[in-house]
């Protein structure tokens, strides 16, 4: 092939290139207005897998996490775990995602995991959850609701 | 010098491929659909993808003051049409309320949703994920 001709079909290659790319990207998507578009929506998807990195690290929990019988038999630092493990869920895990705790000198352990995130006429933010605890060997499920207070802090409000 | 434009070309082809491969990453395709098809019944209805975007919401919402602003959501998804967002904006204050966002979104799922079945498959799932960076 001589340079001249080169010349002429490199730009073709690499227009048809670019082309394809623009066809890929936009085939079978109908146009939208009022839509946050495309590329948008599509990172917002994979923004609510990996919303752990995008949140604001909150304060304490206000209000027990676990009340009854099972509750009366975790001890202070299964207590501080199972915040612990409440506070990253609350703020950082996706719903249906769960994060666990476990205090290794009483063996007891647990699991937090939002279900469903919302907000309130006035803005706040509240996330429904499901709890698991156990304790020597028996588990415990119990749900309840979580709403972030203006100062960051998470307080369990049923 | 021929050879020379030859190899530049295909240089191009070839990092082109690995950056659109990165981008179109299997496993985390996998993750982001799992996540949004709660009822793993092979399909996202508007329901599961409202639910899964208002936990976008949440997490975009980087100050957590209940609005979602033009520069949180580029931090989150790159790029983003300034005009999209005014389109959005229904009351024009410079923010997207949780009811405008959820506008937006849902006439997103419109337009996703190709063949308006009122569900996405996992082939109109990956046209909407090539739109993403």
């Amino acid at each position: 092939m001589t340079m001249t001709r080169m010349r002429a079909v490199v730009p073709v290659i690499c227009l048809v290139f670019l082309i394809t790319g623009c066809e890929t990207t936009n085939s079978g998507q109908k146009t939208v207005i009022g839509g946050l578009g495309g590329a948008a929506a599509g990172g917002l998807l994979a923004a609510a897998v990996g919303g752990g990195g995008t949140g604001i690290a909150a304060g304490t929990i206000l209000g027990g996490l676990v009340g009854g019988a099972i509750g009366n038999r975790m001890d202070a630092a299964d207590r501080r775990e199972a915040q612990r493990a409440a506070m990253q869920a609350f703020d950082t895990a996706p719903s249906g995602h769960s994060v666990a705790w476990r205090n290794p000198d009483s063996g007891n352990s647990g699991t937090i995991t939002p279900t469903r995130t919302y907000q309130m006429a006035n803005g706040q933010y509240c996330r429904e959850f499901q709890q698991t605890v156990t304790i020597g060997g028996e588990t415990q499920q119990a749900f309840g609701r979580a709403c972030r207070q203006p100062s960051g802090s998470w307080q369990i409000v049923s | 010098m021929s050879r020379c434009v030859l190899l530049f070309v295909v240089a191009m082809l070839i990092i082109t491929s690995a950056v659109y491969g990165q981008q179109q990453s299997p496993a985390g395709q996998q993750a982001i659909w799992d996540n949004a098809d709660k009822n793993k019944d092979g399909f996202i209805d508007r329901i599961e993808f409202l639910e899964v975007m208002t936990d976008a919401f949440f997490f975009v919402d980087a100050d957590k003051d209940g609005y979602l602003t033009l520069v949180e959501i580029r931090r989150i998804v790159g790029t983003m049409d300034p005009k999209q967002f005014e389109d959005a904006d229904r009351d024009k204050n410079g923010k997207l309320d949780i009811y405008e966002y959820e506008s937006a979104i849902s006439k997103d799922f419109d337009a996703a949703d190709t063949n308006g079945d009122g569900k996405i498959t996992v082939e109109e799932f990956k046209l909407l994920r090539q739109g993403a960076k």
